[in-house]
């Protein structure tokens, strides 16, 4: 499960764009910040000019200028008048002087005085005016004689003033015509400012109102957005078929589903506010609940808190305490941690989970009750055949008649059938669960079709059939397979086809289907003109138990299994089977098989077995309780021509084997008492004669398993019983051709597997590989004493890996111990093997080490 | 000498009246609607009134000298004018007071100037804190070589609304005669 979290939880990417933005709102707010404050500046200028501009008394001060032209022309006509007609008119004249020295004045005071006197003329002509008044004053101020002297002179005075205040009134016009020019441009261009200004504040603040409406716009739909993915994830909480569970830090409950009230039993009223501990997590957990929580909220570490699914169990309202898997994540708000729970109920899953183990468990029983019973049977049924079969063989040495020679024949056929049956049966469980496993070495074709031919053509004959193998021209001969199951395959459709036949003709070939540089699919055709099979039993002739006729008449004989087994073995290797039938004109049936085309460099040179009868001083034990068995091997041995000597039972075996030295023991493994595994090891790990001893063990229990013990226990081999003369001819060949045993005891390893593998890797080699088998067995002994109940077919496929490379090694005696291992079945059978996988590991380690020349260094 | 006792006879008979035009005054001031006749002046006519009147001394015109303008109730007005320098106190009778005196019906008043200037201006301008027919300045009376006897000052410090051309103008000195309009 991921622990990324929902992308819309996640801190905005664009915080840092935000940063930006918050930037140029900054710079925006201190523009129009700027622009205001420059607008409001420029305002004030503004107002107090135009203010000014209101008490300005410039109009004033030109109606001045031109008033004292005025007066100074009354006072003028005054005067003339007064020359004419003297005396009713001093007081006008006085008048007149008074009036005309006001106006004067104003030009010296207050800030229209200042105003006027700024004209360049003002001041000189306000010097005459003033030059003027003074002359005159006293006479004003005097008696009226005086003063109608002095009119004359007055009026002689001012009319000399009157061009020189007239220049003055007349530049006092283009002066204030300026000033108020300059003055109402001054406004106008504050104005003009003061607009523009006021025009980029109202653009700036529309944009500023543009943005922020399209802000809120965003805003808005964002809202929108949120409130409809929150809307989306409440009902997608609500209708969650599992459980959903939000808890605050305190572990308070926040959020409760309605899967979770259909779980749990509370009702959301119930449980919201409480703590989980109170409700939801069974007892026993609650100190570790609180525990882990406190934890994370302060260190952060998660053992729970987004590591996935975990099982564990919870509590019901009703009290009940039952499985869960649940997954935890916690989200980061600005002030709190919030957790989420799905939790799904899973007492249905671990109850059908327990029925499952249970039953599988019972098949595994059944199963291994079922080999058991195959390997006792086949055991029980083997012996006696053994003996059956031996003796028969035995008779026809004997110098029978003819009729009693062909009684024996018969004899020993039905013997050999039911032989095979018992084989076939066993073949079959040995396939079915996977424990045959296919020989790979090289064989002609020509010799295997030879072979089959020879083995059916009495039946065929017994019929009236004839039987003809042909091989197309551009199959190869040599090849590299297990031939054994070929011809076990092929004999056997052709025995089916004579069975099926009467008076007619059974045809083998065989063909090239595909080929390649190394390899050859072959098809092997078995073609028959007999009965045919309805339709409707060819889907299932290859069915277990199927025969043509099952009904109690049985004509053909058969336990049905022949093509079970085909099937089987076909499949094993690699190819296919099919047939073709019509009934009434005949069958046909055909398997492929991929096979290994054998080269120059994959052949191997074939020992050419010679024929039985060695000579020498060659001396054999047999350890056999079964008196018939015991015989037959006896004369057998005999007829080889080699000596031998018998032990009745497993301690007599080795008493004997104490006493003398053999070239072989037969073992026979099933005895009372001691049986030959047990006689084995003690003759083995003795420091007798025959500790080094090829041992070869007898024994009807084919399977892997037995012969793993047989090998831990430390026979060389074994053979299955019954043991024919031809095979016991070829194991003691064997025996004698060989290098002479070791004569020490090499314990745990077979040293000549030993050899065999440092020919092969090169003795610079050896050492780096015994080192790393060495590590490997560590490394698994380290893990086997922490071996913890649970996983026992991790421990059983471990022991058989290790055991395979045991094998290599020649660590028989390890490789012995771990099949036991891995057989054991249960925790408990595995804890009462491991002291022993324990002593050979060890035993093991040290051997191989000094053989290997590594404790040299 | 006898300049001197017809100058000492009519300084007394100018004191007498003018006691006389005060106390009448001052009741008639005080009584606001009265029929009573304004009190003849004593002295040299400053100012003539013309009009409809409440209040006359004769010809249906009521003339005031210096003693009855200065006896009506004075106000003071500190400011200071584009005329003057500095921050000046002027005291006379507010507009107001003396329109008040006059039991004037009208809306405005003529005033005009020794030169024969003239201004109008509204009965809205005669309010309390408003402008004064001036007669003295600093204490010192105006006199006619700087605009005296008689100038109407505005208040020009205390409001904005008095600081205009508007008002300048109707600042008027040497206030000469007043006549009442009724348009």
């Amino acid at each position: 499960m991921t622990n990324d979290p929902d992308p819309r939880l996640r801190v905005d990417p664009q915080a840092s764009f935000g940063g930006h933005r918050l930037r140029r709102v900054a710079l925006a707010v201190f523009g129009i910040g700027a622009l205001l404050f420059t607008l409001i500046v420029l305002g004030y200028n503004l107002s107090n000019q135009i203010d000014e501009l209101q008490s300005e008394p410039g109009d004033n001060a030109q109606w001045v200028l031109s008033q004292i032209e005025v007066e100074l022309g009354r006072f003028e006509a005054v005067l003339v008048e007064a020359t004419l007609s003297p005396r009713p008119l001093l007081e006008s004249v006085r008048q007149r002087f008074d009036i005309f020295y006001s106006r004067v004045e104003v030009l010296e005071s207050g800030r229209l005085g200042q105003v006027l006197r700024a004209l360049e003329g003002t001041e000189p002509t306000l010097d005459e005016l003033n030059a003027f008044l003074a002359r005159h004053v006293d006479a004003i101020d005097g008696p009226d004689g005086a003063l109608y002297t002095r009119i004359p002179t007055m009026r002689e005075d001012l009319s000399a003033l009157r061009p020189t205040v007239r220049a003055l009134a007349l530049d006092g016009i283009t002066h204030f015509a300026l000033l108020a020019e300059a003055r109402r441009k001054e406004i106008y261009d504050q104005t003009i400012l003061t607009g523009a200004v006021a025009g980029f504040l109202i653009i700036a603040l529309m944009s500023a109102i543009t943005i922020l409406t399209r802000q809120m716009a965003r805003v808005a739909a964002q809202d929108a957005e949120i409130r409809q993915t929150e809307r989306l994830m409440s009902s997608t909480v609500a209708s969650s078929i599992d459980p959903i569970i939000v808890a605050d830090e305190a572990g308070r409950v926040v959020s409760f589903n309605d899967a979770a009230t259909q779980v749990f039993g509370y009702t959301p009223e119930e449980i919201i506010g409480r703590p989980m501990e109170q409700s939801i997590v069974p007892l026993h957990h609650r100190e570790a609940h609180k525990a882990g929580m406190t934890r994370f909220l302060k260190t952060g570490q998660r053992h729970l808190v987004d590591q996935g699914r975990k099982e564990m169990t919870a509590l019901r309202k009703s009290g009940e305490e039952f499985p869960i898997e649940i997954s935890i994540t916690a989200v980061e708000r600005q002030s709190s941690t919030i957790f989420i729970a799905y939790v799904r109920d899973i007492s249905e899953r671990v109850a059908a989970a327990r029925v499952l183990t249970t039953a599988r468990d019972a098949a595994r029983e059944a199963d291994r009750a079922k080999s058991k019973f195959l390997a006792i049977m086949s055991h029980e049924l083997r012996t006696p055949l053994n003996g059956i079969l031996g003796m028969l063989d035995l008779m026809r040495g004997t110098g029978l008649t003819t009729k009693q020679s062909e009684y024996v024949k018969a004899a020993t056929r039905s013997g050999e059938v039911l032989l095979h049956h018992v084989g076939d049966v066993l073949d079959l469980t040995q396939v079915q669960d996977g424990r045959m496993k296919l020989a790979s070495k090289g064989f002609s074709l020509t010799v295997l079709l030879k072979d089959v031919v020879f083995e059916n053509r009495g039946a065929a004959e017994g019929r009236n059939n004839t039987l003809t193998a042909d091989i197309a021209e551009d199959v190869p001969d040599r090849m590299i397979g297990d031939p054994n199951r070929i011809r076990q395959v092929l004999s056997n459709l052709v025995s089916n086809a004579i069975k099926f036949t009467e008076h007619g003709s059974i045809a083998i070939t065989v063909e090239v289907q595909t080929r390649t540089e190394e390899r050859v699919t072959l098809c092997f055709d078995v073609t028959d003109d007999g009965i045919g099979i309805p339709e409707d039993h060819q889907r299932r002739v290859f069915d277990e138990f199927v025969t043509l006729d099952a009904g109690f008449d049985r004509k053909s004989g058969g336990t049905g299994l022949g093509l079970a087994i085909c099937r089987q073995l076909v499949s094993l290797m690699g190819g296919k089977i099919a047939v073709e039938s019509f009934p009434g004109s005949g069958s046909r049936f055909y398997f492929t098989t991929p096979l290994r085309i054998e080269t120059a460099t994959t052949q191997k040179p074939r020992s050419d077995t010679p024929p039985p009868e060695v000579t020498g001083a060659f001396r054999v034990l047999v350890v056999e309780d079964n008196e018939t068995n015991r015989l037959v091997l006896h004369e057998m041995l005999e007829a080889i021509g080699v000596q031998h000597e018998e032990a009745v039972d497993g301690a007599q075996g080795v008493r004997k084997s104490a006493e003398s030295a053999y070239d072989l023991i037969l073992m026979d493994v099933s005895m009372p008492n001691m049986d030959g595994i047990e006689a084995t090891r003690r003759i083995r790990n003795g420091s007798g004669p025959n500790a080094g001893t090829r041992i070869i063990g007898l024994t009807a229990h084919a399977g892997p398993e037995t012969q793993h013990k047989l090998f831990e226990a430390g026979m060389d081999s074994c053979v299955v019983k019954p043991i024919r003369y031809d095979r016991l001819s070829a194991v003691i060949n064997d025996v004698a051709s060989s290098a002479p045993p070791v004569g020490l005891s090499a314990g745990p390893i077979d040293i000549e597997q030993f050899f065999e593998l440092r020919e092969q890797v090169g003795d610079g080699v050896i050492g780096d590989v015994v080192a790393r088998f060495l590590f490997e067995l560590s490394q698994f002994m380290e893990e086997l004493e922490e071996m913890d109940a649970v996983d026992e077919e991790r421990w059983a496929t471990s022991a058989h890996r290790l055991a395979g490379s045991a094998a290599v090694f020649g660590a028989t005696k390890l490789q012995g111990v771990l099949a036991r291992l891995e057989t054991a079945g249960s925790f408990d059978g595995m804890t009462a093997v491991r002291p022993e996988v324990t002593d050979a590991a060890q035993e093991t380690s040290v051997a191989l080490a000094d053989i290997s020349g590594l404790t040299k260094v | 000498m006898w300049i001197g006792t017809g100058h000492i006879v009519k300084t007394l008979g100018r004191q007498i009246r003018q006691g006389v035009a005060t106390v009448l005054l001052l009741g008639m001031a005080s009584q606001g609607a009265s029929a009573e006749p304004l009190p003849a002046p004593a002295d040299e006519v400053l100012l003539t009134v013309r009009g409809v009147l409440g209040v006359t001394n004769g010809d249906g015109m009521a003339r005031f000298d210096r003693a009855m303008l200065e006896t009506l109730p004075q106000q003071t007005v500190e400011t200071s004018t584009i005329w003057t320098e500095g921050v000046n106190t002027f005291r006379g009778v507010s507009l107001k007071t003396l329109l008040d005196a006059l039991q004037t019906e009208g809306t405005h008043i003529r005033a005009t100037a020794l030169n024969d200037y003239s201004v109008t201006i509204p009965f809205s301008d005669a309010v309390e804190g408003g402008p004064i027919l001036a007669t003295r300045l600093n204490e010192k009376t105006l006199s006619k070589r700087s605009k005296g006897p008689i100038w109407i000052v505005y208040p020009y410090d205390s409001r904005a609304e008095y600081r205009t051309e508007t008002i300048y103008a109707r600042s008027i000195w040497q206030l000469d005669r007043i006549e009442i309009l009724d348009q």
